[in-house]
């Protein structure tokens, strides 16, 4: 099944979109990077100019990231739809499932390429990155997409139709106008960690990726979305008849 | 020798519900008629398992499908889409005149064409019985014609809701009219 997904799913619009995001990020990297700057100013203030890149190239990123799993499943539910020959080889959750691998898969791909140039253009400064830190960030932003993949599921279930499709970016984009994981005041707390529960992310503090919650806590609200998800794949018909 | 029982199968809509009470079909081939909105593709939809329903249908066998209308993937071609789907029988394709289109997008192909492609996408799978909701809706006289000719040849089980009753009704061993 996963296999028919992929043959169905990488085609040249999803190539094309992928090459043109990744391309795009390394544009705003390299704008972020601030080269022109003379390398006296850049030394001394380092802290700011390390914060600045690694703060916006990471916001930037996950959006970018979002932005890529809104098009896949705008493209592989809504414009390239095939499901229904699928349905008579496979059980209707088994063909959900796979092709949220499917796209987990493409996704981990974008992620990686962004990352690589996230460090290689960090490289362009006279000071280094840490390696904890990648690995750290590497491994909370495959959380991340695990994570908005997951509410992509069930949403998308949930709700027909396109904005089902678009919620999960704009609920993100909410969360990042109004709550941030940097400072909540008092008042703020118990509300932004409850958002944060819901639409988690990640920020980094200096050379530390900075999360609200802990991965086991998003793992276990993504595994609720996917079986509730399940379960209303499982009540419905598998096609559309009226 | 293989059946499909349907028992007091019952389908629920918002504005109505489509009742067959109780149906049993043979091997062979069978006609399912009816007016527009009488559940014919239903019924076919309910057999493959695609839809939920109430009572109980047993299908002795496996089935195999073909959609009155459907969708299919992107920037794909003829021969991608059979391939990846494990249905390419050039055989079928030879004789339904797709030979020389099998490399075209699929959305470049007229909808005839790609009526011959969903009806091949059936007919080449392995399946105890095939379902073929409204052929005459996605294909062609041409193809229809081919199509008769190969369900005469072909000894096999199918089930094909059709508003072409004279065309097929001689081929079939059973007509079920729905009301």
């Amino acid at each position: 099944m996963i296999k028919i997904h992929h043959s169905f799913l990488f085609r040249e619009t999803v190539r094309k979109v992928k090459v043109g995001l990744v391309f795009l990020y390394l544009a705003i990297l390299l704008l972020l990077s601030e080269q022109n700057q003379p390398q006296s100013e850049l030394f001394f203030y380092k802290d700011m100019y390390t914060w600045e890149y690694l703060y916006f190239g990471l916001s930037i990123l996950k959006l970018i990231g979002l932005a890529y799993m809104t098009f896949l499943w705008l493209y592989g539910t809504r414009w390239s739809r095939y499901d229904i020959f699928l349905f008579l080889r496979g059980s209707k959750q088994g063909v959900y499932l796979s092709r949220l691998v499917v796209f987990l898969h493409y996704t981990i791909v974008l992620v990686v390429y962004s990352i690589l140039l996230y460090g290689l253009v960090f490289t362009l400064y006279p000071f280094k990155l840490s390696p904890s830190f990648v690995s750290s960030l590497f491994g909370n932003l495959l959380l991340f997409v695990w994570y908005y993949l997951s509410l992509f599921f069930l949403l998308e279930r949930l709700i027909y139709g396109l904005t089902g499709i678009l919620m999960p970016m704009l609920l993100y984009i909410t969360q990042l106008l109004f709550f941030s994981v940097d400072e909540p005041n008092n008042k703020q707390q118990l509300l932004t960690e409850i958002i944060q529960l819901i639409m988690p992310d990640i920020t980094v503090e200096g050379q530390n990726v900075k999360v609200l919650h802990s991965p086991l806590i998003i793992l276990a609200v993504s595994f609720i979305w996917i079986s509730l998800a399940l379960n209303l794949i499982k009540r419905k018909d598998a096609i559309r008849t009226d | 020798m293989s059946m499909i029982k349907i028992k007091n199968v019952e389908k629920h809509y918002p504005n109505v519900t489509l009742r067959y009470g109780n149906i049993d079909i043979y091997e062979g081939g069978t006609i399912i008629l009816g007016q527009n909105g009488s559940g014919k593709s239903t019924l076919l939809k309910a057999i493959a398992g695609l839809i939920e329903v109430t009572g109980q249908i047993i299908v002795e066998g496996s089935v195999s499908y073909m959609p009155e209308r459907t969708s299919f993937p992107k920037e794909v071609s003829a021969r991608q889409f059979l391939t990846t789907l494990d249905v390419f029988d050039f055989k079928l394709v030879r004789e339904l005149n797709l030979a020389k289109q099998l490399d075209k997008d699929l959305y470049a192909l007229s909808k005839g064409m790609r009526g011959k492609v969903n009806l091949i996408q059936c007919l080449a799978k392995k399946a105890t019985w095939y379902l073929l909701d409204e052929p005459s809706s996605g294909l062609d006289e041409e193809s229809l014609t081919q199509l008769a000719l190969y369900l005469s040849r072909k000894s096999f089980n199918w089930i094909m809701s059709t508003h072409h009753r004279s065309r097929f009704q001689d081929l079939a061993d059973k007509v079920i009219v729905l009301d």
